[in-house]
Formats: C-alpha cells, sequence, structure tokens
C-alpha cells in the first residue's frame, strides 16, 4: 500500500488539473499580452505629421555599451538637421534602454518586438527603414 | 621683461608684467570659466563669467581675463560668492540661448553647454518670451544663426583686429542686437573663417563640416596646410580615413590658431574625387590606363632613350615645391647622379625662386634670410610689392598685430591697392606702367648714383614727401625687415636688384611667394644652387620654357607642376608640348599638361607624406602622414624608389642610342609687339587671389566657386565712363590676348589701371599677360558689344 501511495497522489494531481484552465499558449497562433515596460526591439518614432523624429544627433549612439547604433546626419531641404541613416545591430543590442534614456527628442522606443530570430545574420542590422516600420505616433514629444 | 610675483588659489606665480589675473591663473593651473576671452585678442571683459576675488575682500568680484596682475595679489577663483555670480551670469545667458544642442554642431564643444554642465545649471528661473532671429544661410561657407548668438564679439573683434577685415558688427540696439553685415546681404569677405573659430557657441558654423557627424567623433591629427608657404599648422579632423573638417591648433608657431579660407576650407581639394589615381601612358595617340610597373618602366625606358640620344640638357625637371625635404633630396640625387641634370626648376614658385636666386647670388651664403621671429621684433617692415596678403593671407594677422604696437612703420610699395596697402602706416602707391622703372630709379637713388631722392619720381606717381620719407626711414637706422613679394608672374628683374641693395639696409629679408616647401627644396635640396658664373635670374626655371621654346628640351618631367596653367600663352607652349618626346606628369591631380603627357603618374598630397618641411620662415616642421593615399596612388618618394630600381636595368638595356646633337632652332622667337598706346587706355596688373593660385587650391571646389572666373577689378568712374556695371560680364583685351571676365567695380583702384585676379589656371586670362613686364597695355569692352 504505502508503495502505492505517491502514484495515486501523481495521479491526483492530474486529474486536478485536468479540470482547471489550461497555461499553455499555442504560441504561433496566440501570442502575450506585454507588460506597459517590456523590452523589445527598438522603434524609431514619427511625429504626428508623420515626419521621423529624430535628428541625428548622436547621443544613443554615444551612450551605446555594446556600440550597435550608428547614426548619419544629413542637411533637411529646410537646411535644418535631420536623420539620413540609422543602424541598430541586433547581434550586439542588450536591450538596455540606455540610447531611450539618452534621446534628448524622444525618437527611439523599446517595442514590443521579441520575434528576432533570423538564418541570415543581415537580417538583423536594421536599418532606419525597418525601424520606422509600423512605428507608434509618439504623444506629447512631438517636434 | 619685469616679471611679477602673486598668488592663485595659495599657489605662487610668476608672470610678466602687465599679464592678467587670467594669465596667471592659467599658469598656476587654476580653471576659470570665460566667454568673451580669446587669447589671441585683446581682452573685453564683456560675459562677466571670469570673475575672481580677492583673498581680502572675498565679496568683491573682479574680471579676471581684463585685470592686468598686480604684485603681491592673494587672488582666489572659487568661493560661493562666485560661484553664484556665475550661476547667475550663466542663468541670464540661457535666457536668450536655444536649446537645441541636439541639431547643433557645435553640442561636444561648446564653451556655453560645458560651463551648464560644470555648474549644474538645471532650472532656468527666468522666462522671457524669445524672439526669433535670423539664420543666415545664404553665405557661402559660413552659416550664421543668430538665435544661438551670446553676443560675446569675439567674431567682431577677431574680424577687425586680425584679419581687418571688419565685415560683421553689432547691428541694432537693445534686446534686437545681433551680428550681422551691412543691410544683412550675405557674407562677401575673405572666408578665413576665423569667426568660426572663436564663437565659443555654435552661432558661427563651417557649412562644409554641417550636418556631417558629430565632434567626439573626430581625430585630430596634426598636420600643415600645403597651399601656401606659410605652412600654417592645422588639425586635420578626420573620421574613418576621411577629413571632416579643418581647424587650426593653438600652438607655439607662429600662426597661432590662424587660418585662411584655403586651409581651413580648401581640403576637398585632398579627397578622392578631386584627384588622379590610375597611372596612364600615351602610345601613338592612345591614351591607356596601366598598372603602375608597366607605367614606370616605361617612364625609366623613355627618360634613358632622351638622355642617352640627346644628353642631358635635354631633360627639364619643374616642381610645385610640394615634396617634402626629404623626397626632394633624393630626387635632386638621382636626377643629378643619374641624369646629370643640374637644376629643378619651378612654374608655380618661379617669384619666389628668382628673388631668392638673387639674393643667394649676390650675398651668397652671409644673405641675411630671416625668421617670423626677426619680422615681429623689428621696428620698421617694408613690403615690396603688391599681394603680400593675398599670396600669404595669414599674413594679414600678423601684420594687424604687428602695427597695432606703437612706433612701428609699416612701409608698403604697390602698384595697386593689395590689402597691405590699406593698412600701411607709409602707403606707396606707383604707376603700375612704371613700376619697374619706379624700382630701378629707386635702386640707383640708394646706391647714391642719382644726383637726389627728388629726381623726377613725381612720374611715378609718388609724391616727392613720400619718397623722402620712405628714404629717410631706410636710413633711420631701425631695425627693418624686407617682404619682398614678387609679381604673380616672374617679371621681377627689377625687384630682385632692388631686394639685393635694400638687403644692406635691412636686417632681414623674406621673400614671398613660396610654396609650401620652397625655402626646403631650395636652401636644403640645393633644386639650384645660385652661382656667380650663371646668367643673372637663373632660377632654374626661366630657361626651361625658353629652352623648350628654342628646341633644346626633348623631355620634361612635372613633379607636380604645370606651365600650362601657370605662365603666359598656354597656347604656344601646347604647341611646343606637342613636339617634345616625353613628358612625365607626376601629380596629385589631372591638371592641363596631363592631356598632353606620355605618362601620368598619380601621387600623394602632403597629408599622405611622411617626412619634413622648411615653411617660407625657414621653420622645420615634421610631418606625419595623417591620411591613407588613395588606391592607385602613390607617394613621390615610392615612385623614385621603384623607378631607381628600374632604371638601374633599363639604363643597361638602352646602351646604344646614337646620340643626336640637337639642333637649336629658335621655333618661335620671342614676340616684340607693336602695338597703339591709343587703343590700350589701361594698364592691367594680374594679381594674387587670396582664395589661393596655387595648383591644390585651384582643385578646391570651394575655392573655385569663391573665384569664379576671371575677374577684373576697374575703377567706378572708369567702369561709368564706359558704361560697365558692376558684375558685368566684360571682354578684356592686351596686345597679347582676349579674355572674357566679370568686372567688379572699386574705388581704390585707380582710374586708368585694371585688376585682374584669377589668372592662373585661365587658359584665356594667362593669353592677356607677358612674363617680361608686370603690368601690360589693356583696354575693355562689355561683352557682346563693340569696342
Ligand atoms: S570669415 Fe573672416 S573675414 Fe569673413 S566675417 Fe569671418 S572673420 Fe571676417
Ligand atoms: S556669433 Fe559667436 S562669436 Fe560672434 S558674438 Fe555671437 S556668440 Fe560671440
Ligand atoms: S596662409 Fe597659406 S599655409 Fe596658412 S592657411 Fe592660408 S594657405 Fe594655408
Ligand atoms: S571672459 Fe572675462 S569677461 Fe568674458
Amino acid at each position: 500500500m504505502y508503495k502505492l501511495r505517491p502514484l495515486l497522489d501523481g495521479l491526483m494531481l492530474t486529474l486536478k488539473r485536468f479540470f482547471s484552465k489550461p497555461i499553455t499558449m499555442r504560441y504561433p497562433e496566440e501570442k502575450w499580452d506585454f507588460p506597459d515596460r517590456f523590452r523589445g526591439r527598438m522603434v524609431l518614432l514619427k511625429n504626428s505629421a508623420g515626419a521621423t523624429l529624430c535628428v541625428a544627433c548622436g547621443l544613443c549612439e554615444k551612450i551605446c555599451p555594446c556600440s550597435c547604433i550608428s547614426v548619419s546626419p544629413e542637411t533637411g531641404s529646410d537646411g535644418k538637421r535631420k536623420m539620413a541613416r540609422y543602424q541598430l545591430d541586433l547581434t550586439r543590442c542588450c536591450f538596455c534602454g540606455l540610447c531611450v534614456e539618452a534621446c534628448p527628442v524622444g525618437a527611439i522606443c523599446l517595442g514590443t518586438g521579441y520575434e528576432m530570430a533570423s538564418a541570415d545574420k543581415k537580417d538583423l542590422m536594421l536599418a532606419e527603414s525597418i525601424l520606422l516600420e509600423g512605428s507608434v505616433q509618439s504623444e506629447g514629444n512631438d517636434g | 621683461m619685469a616679471m611679477i610675483k602673486l598668488k592663485i588659489n595659495n599657489r605662487e606665480v610668476e608672470v610678466k608684467k602687465g599679464s592678467t589675473i587670467l594669465t596667471a591663473a592659467k599658469k598656476a593651473g587654476a580653471f576659470i570659466p570665460t566667454l568673451c576671452h580669446d587669447e589671441r585678442l585683446t581682452p573685453y571683459g564683456a560675459c562677466r563669467l571670469c570673475m575672481v576675488a580677492e583673498r581680502k575682500k572675498p565679496a568683491k568680484l573682479i574680471p579676471a581675463c581684463f585685470t592686468p596682475a598686480r604684485e603681491g595679489m592673494d587672488i582666489i577663483t572659487e568661493n560661493p560668492e562666485i560661484i553664484k555670480s556665475v550661476k547667475k551670469q550663466l542663468q541670464l545667458i540661457l535666457i536668450n540661448h536655444p536649446l537645441d544642442c541636439p541639431v547643433c554642431d557645435k553640442a561636444g564643444e561648446c564653451v556655453l553647454q560645458d560651463l551648464v554642465i560644470r555648474y549644474g545649471i538645471t532650472a532656468a528661473p527666468y522666462k522671457l518670451e524669445v524672439r526669433h532671429k535670423r539664420v543666415d544661410r545664404e553665405s557661402s561657407l559660413i552659416e550664421r544663426d543668430m538665435n544661438r548668438c551670446i553676443l560675446c564679439g569675439r567674431c567682431v573683434r577677431i574680424c577687425a583686429e586680425l584679419q581687418g577685415r571688419h565685415e560683421i558688427d553689432f547691428i541694432n540696439r537693445g534686446i534686437k542686437t545681433i551680428i550681422g553685415t551691412d543691410g544683412e546681404r550675405p557674407l562677401d569677405c575673405d572666408f578665413c573663417g576665423q569667426c568660426i573659430s572663436t564663437c565659443p557657441v555654435g552661432a558661427l558654423t563651417d557649412n562644409t563640416f554641417k550636418n556631417t557627424t558629430r565632434v567626439w567623433k573626430l581625430a585630430k591629427q596634426e598636420a600643415v596646410c600645403s597651399q601656401c608657404g606659410m605652412a600654417c599648422s592645422v588639425d586635420l579632423n578626420i573620421q574613418n580615413g576621411k577629413i571632416r573638417r579643418v581647424t587650426a591648433p593653438v600652438s607655439d608657431h607662429g600662426n597661432i590658431g590662424n587660418l585662411c579660407a584655403r586651409g581651413r576650407f580648401g581640403w576637398r581639394a585632398y579627397e578622392k574625387s578631386a584627384r588622379a589615381t590610375q597611372p596612364q601612358i600615351n602610345t601613338d595617340g592612345q591614351r591607356k590606363d596601366v598598372s603602375w610597373p608597366d607605367a614606370l618602366s616605361y617612364c625609366a625606358e623613355k627618360l634613358a632613350y632622351v638622355s642617352k640620344k640627346y644628353g642631358p640638357e635635354s631633360i627639364a625637371v619643374l616642381s610645385s615645391d610640394c615634396l617634402t625635404t626629404e623626397e626632394a633630396l633624393s630626387y635632386r640625387a638621382f636626377l643629378r647622379s643619374e641624369l646629370g641634370i643640374e637644376k629643378i626648376g619651378s612654374q608655380t614658385a618661379a617669384g619666389y625662386r628668382q628673388v631668392l636666386s638673387g639674393l643667394l647670388e649676390t650675398h651668397g651664403a652671409s644673405c641675411k634670410i630671416g625668421s617670423l621671429a626677426d619680422l615681429k621684433a623689428s621696428d620698421i617692415v617694408i613690403v615690396a610689392g603688391g599681394g603680400a596678403a593675398e599670396f600669404h593671407p595669414v599674413l594679414k594677422t600678423l601684420l594687424n598685430s604687428f602695427i597695432r604696437k606703437e612706433e612701428r612703420e609699416l612701409i608698403v610699395i604697390s602698384p595697386w591697392p593689395d590689402f597691405c596697402w590699406e593698412k600701411a602706416t607709409l602707403p606707396i602707391y606707383v604707376n603700375p606702367e612704371y613700376y619697374d622703372k619706379f624700382l630701378l630709379e629707386f635702386c640707383q637713388s640708394l646706391e647714391g648714383k642719382s644726383a637726389d631722392g627728388s629726381c623726377d619720381i613725381s612720374q611715378f606717381g609718388v609724391p616727392a614727401a613720400t619718397f623722402a620719407k620712405l628714404v629717410s626711414l631706410i636710413h633711420s637706422g631701425r631695425e627693418i625687415t624686407l617682404l619682398v613679394v614678387p609679381q604673380l608672374f616672374g617679371g621681377s628683374a627689377a625687384l630682385v636688384r632692388l631686394t639685393s641693395i635694400l638687403h644692406h639696409f635691412v636686417k632681414t629679408v623674406i621673400p614671398l611667394g613660396a610654396s609650401v616647401n620652397s625655402r626646403g627644396a631650395v636652401t636644403r635640396a640645393e633644386f639650384f644652387t645660385a652661382r656667380k658664373a650663371e646668367a643673372s635670374n637663373d632660377s632654374g626655371n626661366e630657361n626651361v620654357l625658353q629652352k623648350i621654346k628654342n628646341g633644346n628640351i626633348k623631355a620634361l618631367y612635372l613633379l607636380g607642376d604645370d606651365p600650362l596653367e601657370y605662365s603666359a600663352n598656354p597656347q604656344e607652349i601646347e604647341i611646343l608640348f606637342s613636339k617634345l618626346e616625353l613628358i612625365i606628369h607626376q601629380s596629385p591631380y589631372l591638371t592641363r599638361s596631363a592631356k598632353f603627357a606620355h605618362a601620368v603618374l598619380p601621387s600623394a598630397v602632403l597629408p599622405e607624406k611622411t617626412g619634413s618641411i622648411i615653411d617660407m620662415w625657414g621653420e622645420e616642421h615634421i610631418i606625419k602622414a595623417a591620411l591613407l593615399p588613395p588606391p592607385g596612388v602613390k607617394t613621390d618618394a615610392d615612385i623614385l624608389f621603384q623607378l631607381q630600381n628600374l632604371w638601374k636595368n633599363n639604363s643597361a638595356v638602352v646602351k646604344n642610342v646614337p646620340a643626336n646633337e640637337i639642333i637649336s632652332s629658335a621655333l618661335l622667337p620671342p614676340a616684340r609687339l607693336q602695338y597703339d598706346r591709343k587703343q590700350f587706355p589701361f594698364m592691367m596688373t594680374a594679381v594674387p587671389s587670396i582664395y589661393g593660385d596655387g595648383i591644390i587650391s585651384r582643385q578646391s571646389p570651394e575655392m573655385q566657386k569663391l573665384k569664379g572666373s576671371l575677374k577684373i577689378v576697374m575703377n567706378a568712374d572708369d567702369c561709368e565712363k564706359a558704361g560697365i556695371a558692376d558684375d558685368a560680364s566684360v571682354h578684356i583685351c592686351t596686345p597679347y590676348g582676349e579674355a572674357k571676365g566679370i568686372a567688379k567695380l572699386s574705388v581704390q583702384v585707380r582710374p586708368g589701371n585694371i585688376l585682374v585676379e584669377n589668372i592662373p589656371g585661365n587658359a584665356e586670362g594667362l593669353r592677356l599677360i607677358s612674363e617680361q613686364v608686370s603690368a601690360v597695355p589693356a583696354n575693355i569692352r562689355l561683352a557682346g558689344g563693340e569696342s
């Protein structure tokens, strides 16, 4: 008898779980909700007019502990500084979020993207076009 | 110099009497915040940041930049009172300063930014509605954003005090005050960029640098500017092997932090896009790209062939004096020992060499060629010739500082009102038509040959009293430095004579018009050696062109030089060039001679070389390669090294060429031009441009844009009579040729005179001039109209 006890305990647990709500998520079909401060892939923001907020001041590049950002400026048609190229090397990024903290115009934030696996390393060099994709409009921080 | 002792933060220092507290504090290693102070300028005391106090009266603040140090002072640079005052002052400045550091190119080296961080200013207690001020984006090379200006006045002062240009000043009053030009027009000035270099904030910025990178990404590499003989020290600001901008270090060398337009903005001439990068040879009219070994063995073979066939006399070498001294030495050794060539001429530095060779000839090793220190220490500076500051723009800052001291005289003898002439204490204008004659007359009066100084000096346009003053100053026994300014295109025989005579009366002579290493090439590498026996004025190049003309030359080796772009009548030389058996065009650039060359060898520019150069003041600079040559380019030293190796093999091969005597056939006899003076009522002088006439400056897109086409400067009244408006397109003709250009009105130019700028490199312009005389008769008419 004493030998049967653990087995029954186990079966009991299984039976209990059998009637409770499942916690497994069917991953590709189903996805998590994100907590507010989730640290996912970076996103470059646009203002309400749809213009890139980044002015290529280079502070994110400077502060990045992994040196994974490189940004270069150009002169816009109005004679002001604007971003020409922005590249983020995901193979090195540690999602520390220092770039977000350094940015004086709030042009970059940590997004919710986490599906970053790829067979080609090149896909992990994110150019500005990818970083701006599906970019949310920033609230309150325009200009 | 008397010294005084004082204490800064309890540390004793000794400074010269008359120094400010700030100087003493620097010496003591104490930090004092400053915004309106620049070591190059006289103290001003506008920003009130540099407050210090005496230990006994800690609440009485005194501005350190402005207050002379006194013996026994006991200064403290930091106490609560001082910190409070500095913070308040910064907060007040910030009322009117936009916080646009993210888009400001000054960020990272901005004095205001640094101070705000140092003093921890986080709050802005004073609010004021910020007025939007003008942003000038039209001016070339310099952007002026008056919103960022803190009105320290440094730019105004540097432009006036050092550059002597007075281009910008405070305009408007009160809170509307900005720094601007008259009528708020775009800048039209020397574009020296001195104002940019002094602006503590980002109100004045460099357009070639604007929005290209950030200052903290730059690595500064020491180098020298290679665009004229001043060889100013520069810092090449490099990012990933590419120059982003050029700044001037504050060094002990003469040009403390000063640069001119070429030095600061002319760096694109070093970029790959401006350069030749592919060796080529031209056989049977076919120009083709070849590898380096092929090109060099072709050169070696042909050189050996020509030298065997026609003898060493038949090969001429012209250098633009941009070789390092080491390179120059080895070229000379090779050319002398292997080819038997004694002289290496120069077309770009022809005037400089002519004057220098004249001096070496008459005075030998004892000639008193001076240095910058001599110039600074002398009482009188005589500038013989026009265009000193146009040849070497940073000379402006030196001469402006020179005459600011009392009891100093600046005598300028010039056939046109150049910068120095306008600043002179004794300006002597000589009618360009009689300029050479005047110089000779002046020589005679100095030698005591003519009866007395007053002779008929008036015919030269010089008042007798002025001349008398000149003579008396020369005989005054004070220390005199003589700056000799050659003409842009030779014709300076009289000047050479005058130089060697004035040599007796002066402390030192400094010939101007040099290329970056002209002095090294001549004094160290002995590109020419002046010997008494030789025909005078043989500075090595005079004869080259003459000899080509006479058919004595069969091969021409161009070391960066290009006679087609820097001598009179290039069309004639082109014909002569097509008759030569070999032209080697070894240069960083594809200048016009490349078209005629049998071999094009792309060589490196100075910032890509390691070695030493000697500037025109005689100071030696050690240079280290700051850039890598673009692919396909070799340094001159490399080229020679390989050429020498090939030479050893080749000269054996080409042994049995039948020696040919050169038959001197004067192809084109020197033209004695006959003309009617009435047809040419004006006198034209070719003048140097402040934006540079040398080979390198001509390759810089920025300088080229500033220079524009041929610039014909005329007296305003003359223009009115001829119905010519400013900026009108006009034709100018001389007995030698005709050219098109843009007319510029000037009130300084005397009636009857015409000054023509930007001739070097301009094929049409070069046809106007003659190398024998300093001024040529000319006439002018509106383009399209009748004469
Ligand atoms: S560039 Fe030179 S000349 Fe022009 S405004 Fe600035 S300091 Fe004056
Ligand atoms: S432009 Fe610059 S240097 Fe000139 S007054 Fe303003 S802050 Fe000073
Ligand atoms: S003065 Fe001559 S050496 Fe100095 S910055 Fe100008 S061009 Fe260069
Ligand atoms: S630095 Fe002394 S008052 Fe500005």
